[in-house]
């Protein structure tokens, strides 16, 4: 019941989001620009961004979630659409693991689509293994999907969301994006000394807290 | 002033002074803030 | 209960302040490795554990918010709030301070100084979230969300730095406290502890006064036309 309107929510985002196309493409572009200027802003130095890739795909993904996850609640917001759910008989944290899903797979998506670019901005080989690089993707995007889906509820109606939302994330995110930032540069770099076992257990750790806590805020949110 | 990694660090009163007229005058301005802004009783 | 009450825990912890800081910063003996730098250590450490604690103390407020949907708990978290964000942000700028002249930098990416800050930023975007949302209601389940997150993610953003910093780790301060000056460490901490009760207990009732007159305005107009439709409806 809980899991079958949590499905159904995910459904709706995901028609939502496939009607309106123009935006997500919108948004990996919007990464791949990012990915540019992050190039242009340390220069044309070949081993200089080689090195710190990582850490620009992800404020890359960082940046790009924020307009994702406003958008995510902007079509609710908009004609009382949430209200309209409220009176459905749907159970809050269904709504809030319906959506936080839904975000989840774009940010995969997003991380997908930017990634062949910066394979051929910055020179990137992978050295360590697919499955790792799989693996990251899935949990730092999960990482970003549940707080941010939340706060992009907390925002949904505060004046200057745009600027809240970032304000609020951001700070909650820093273990997340340390996690994955070094993971993937392990991923690039090659892991001999197998580091990247206990940065993904905290990532997971990460991913279980704010996905339990994020259900349950969620519902104390809709209830007001 | 040197970093204490060799030896013991000389000098530094001036942080210390800084510190501590810092933590008075953020004690105190709060203070001052909640009571200005308490409005009429 | 009399609001002027908080004055007594705020006095005596500012007039204990006073006398722990005489103690450190006048009667300790100079640090034998730190100089005299090692004299911010007392005034920093009580700040650290008041700032901490305080921010303890908000996310209990705001839990207690969160269960009894009271407006007195979301003054109280928003007033322990603000309190623990000033404390730690001055704590922030006194790690600096004792870095500066003990490390050669202001900062250094320490586990301790960064999830601080961290915590700063969180709490700082809860007050601003909060001016920002007008509704009482709405204000309390944000404040209370934001809190209880933002208190949640300091652990996890310690032990995160202190993984990826590990490399620095030798950088610890060895700092080491005459044991017979110990008194002034413990008598700040009560001190700042009361100082800060205090302050948040002013703060509270401040904020109290303001949110019944801001209810006081849009209640009474909704009383009046109550009375009238019953009055009306009585006349029928």
């Amino acid at each position: 019941m809980i899991f079958r309107q949590a499905i159904e929510i995910f459904r709706k985002d995901l028609l939502i989001e496939w009607r309106g196309k123009a935006r997500f493409v919108a948004l990996a572009v919007f990464a791949a620009t990012i990915l540019l200027m992050m190039s242009f802003a340390i220069g044309p130095n070949n081993k200089e961004l080689q090195a710190h890739a990582s850490g620009y795909i992800w404020i890359a993904v960082l940046l790009t979630s924020t307009q994702l996850l406003a958008g995510s609640f902007q079509s609710e917001t908009e004609g009382g659409a949430l209200e309209g759910l409220r009176l459905l008989p749907v159970f809050p944290p269904s709504l809030f693991y319906g959506k936080a899903i839904a975000n989840w797979l774009f940010l995969v998506l997003l991380v997908v689509l930017v990634l062949p670019l910066s394979f051929a901005l910055f020179d990137l080989s992978i050295q360590g293994s697919y499955g790792l690089l799989a693996l990251v993707i899935l949990l730092g995007t999960a990482g970003v999907a549940a707080p941010g889906t939340l706060y992009a509820a907390l925002t949904a109606r505060a004046p200057a969301q745009q600027l809240m939302l970032p304000l609020l994330l951001f700070p909650l995110l820093v273990p997340t994006l340390l996690a994955a930032v070094k993971v993937t540069a392990l991923v690039f770099v090659g892991d001999p000394m197998g580091q990247a076992g206990g940065w993904l257990g905290l990532l997971a750790c990460f991913d279980v807290v704010f996905w339990m806590f994020g259900g349950v805020l969620f519902w104390k949110l809709v209830e007001s | 002033m040197q970093p204490a990694l060799d030896g013991v660090v000389q000098g530094g009163e001036g942080f210390v002074y800084a510190v501590y007229a810092l933590t008075w005058l953020t004690i105190l301005g709060y203070t001052a803030f909640v009571l200005l802004t308490r409005g009429p009783r | 209960m009399n609001d002027k009450l908080w004055f007594v825990p705020l006095v005596l912890g500012l007039v204990a302040l006073a006398v722990a800081h005489y103690g450190g910063l006048v009667m300790a003996p100079t640090e034998a490795m730190m100089g005299e730098v090692g004299r911010i250590m007392y005034a920093h450490v009580p700040t650290a554990w008041t700032g901490m604690l305080m921010g303890l103390v908000a996310f209990v407020f705001a839990c207690g918010s969160l269960a009894t949907s009271k407006d007195g708990w979301d003054i109280g978290t928003h007033a322990s709030v603000e309190v623990a964000t000033l404390l730690c942000t001055l704590l922030c700028i006194q790690g600096a301070l004792w870095a500066k002249p003990t490390w050669g930098v202001y900062w250094d990416w320490d586990p301790r100084l960064t999830s601080t800050a961290i915590l700063v930023l969180s709490f700082a975007g809860v007050l601003i979230l909060r001016a920002l949302v007008h509704d009482q209601g709405k204000r309390r389940i944000v404040t209370g969300v934001t809190t209880i997150l933002a208190f949640v993610n300091v652990p996890i953003t310690y032990y995160s730095v202190k993984w990826w910093n590990t490399l620095h780790q030798d950088m610890s301060s060895g700092s080491s406290i005459a044991d017979e000056f110990k008194w002034s460490l413990y008598l700040g901490w009560l001190a700042m502890m009361l100082i800060a009760v205090g302050l948040v207990g002013l703060r509270s009732a401040g904020l109290m006064a303001r949110l019944r007159r801001e209810h006081g305005e849009t209640a009474l107009p909704k009383a009046k036309q109550k009375i009238e439709l019953l009055a009306e409806k009585g006349g029928a």
